[in-house]
This record gives C-alpha cells, structure tokens and sequence, in this order.
C-alpha cells in the first residue's frame, strides 16, 4: 500500500481504481474509463 | 511537509468532456501571470504523460496569444506528476457542508479522503451546492432519486433546490 502516515489519518495515493464503490451511482461510475487532469491553482 | 503543491485532480470521462476543455477552464481558473510564492501553492499543470504536457504547452502558448502576452509573463509551470495524495476527508467536497446531514451521512459510507473523492454523488451534490442557480437545477431534481441517499436526505435536497430556484 502506498500510504504516507500522518498522527490522524493515512492519506492514501492516487492508485488508478475508483474507491467509492457502494451507493449506486456510484458503483455504476466506477465502471467508466477515466482519465485524470491535475492542477496547482495557486 | 515542504515539497508538496496543494493541487486538484480531476478524473473525467473523455467521451464526455477533453482535456484540452479542462485546460480552457484552468487558464481562466487561476492567476497566471502572478509569481508563485511557494512550492506549496504554485500554479501548475501536472502532466500524467507526453501527450498531457504536449496540450498543455499548446495551451498556454494560444492563451498568451490570446490574452497579449509574452510565454515569459505566463508564470504557469508545466510540470510532470510525482505522485498525487489525497487530502483528508474534511478537506474533500467543501460545498457539501451546505447540506450537513447529506455530508455526514456520505462520510459515513466513503470515511477516506479519497473513497469521498472518488464518489460521483458527493462530487455532483458538491458542485450543484457549491455553483447554485448556474448549474441544470431540473438536472438535478430528475436524477437525484438515483442518487441511493436515504429517503429523508433526497427529501432535504429536493426542499434546498426548491428553495433556491424559487429565488432566480
């Protein structure tokens, strides 16, 4: 697991698999290929 | 602490919607022309690949076209990604606290940063709480019973979009 530890919490890494599986919706998105843009905005 | 970019990530389906439309959106997003103070917060695009950094230094060399500026006065870096951490849940979805209940019980079922990330409905009711009346309200009320939230809290955000469109 790729994980960086802080006292309150594990902050995960981006791992290329959608993690919100349970509501409906959601776990119909899942299935959507994805791509990802990332942006510093300053 | 100290290497870091405060950074979004945005995943999207690309039958949908481009990368080249997600950089228009960043360059009218941000202030690309003031200098970056701090690692932490600089301005930036992070490329996944050649093809990313390709459209982006195509990007913004049609932006300071546009907007009459010299490549040197863009302060915009592009940058390749090193990794991407998700920030803690309370940092995710700011507009959901709008609607508290909705909010806690969308933490309840997703308790990471990024399982509530990740979740398409937090991520919808998050931009319709966050953006108002500039977003597709009819949209919203049409789709929200696929949405899976309890009967009470579909109840609470259909009174919320009643309310607010009422107000346009």
């Amino acid at each position: 697991m790729n994980l960086r530890k802080r006292p309150e919490e594990y902050l995960e890494r981006e791992d290329g698999k959608v993690a919100a599986v349970i509501l409906p919706l959601d776990e119909e998105r899942s299935k959507v290929p994805f791509e990802t843009a990332t942006f510093g905005l300053g | 602490m100290g290497d870091h970019t405060e950074a979004v990530s945005i995943d999207y389906d690309p039958t949908v919607v481009s990368y080249s439309d997600l950089l228009a959106e960043f360059w009218l997003g941000h202030r690309y022309d003031s200098i970056n103070r701090s690692t932490q917060y600089r301005k930036a695009v992070f490329c996944r690949d050649e093809t990313q950094r390709q459209l982006a230094l195509v990007s913004r060399e049609e932006h300071s076209e546009r907007e009459g500026l010299s490549l040197d006065q863009i302060r915009t870096g592009i940058l390749p990604v090193n990794h991407f951490t998700y920030a803690e849940a309370y940092h995710q979805k700011y507009s959901l606290s709008r609607a508290s209940e909705s909010r806690l019980f969308l933490e309840s079922v997703y308790p990471t940063g990024k399982a509530l990330a990740d979740s398409t409905v937090a991520t919808r009711l998050n931009a319709y709480l966050g953006a108002g009346l500039r977003l597709d309200w009819k949209a919203l009320q049409r789709d929200l019973g696929a949405y899976g939230l309890p009967a009470h809290l579909e109840k609470q955000i259909r009174q919320l979009i009643a309310s607010r469109s009422s107000r346009e």
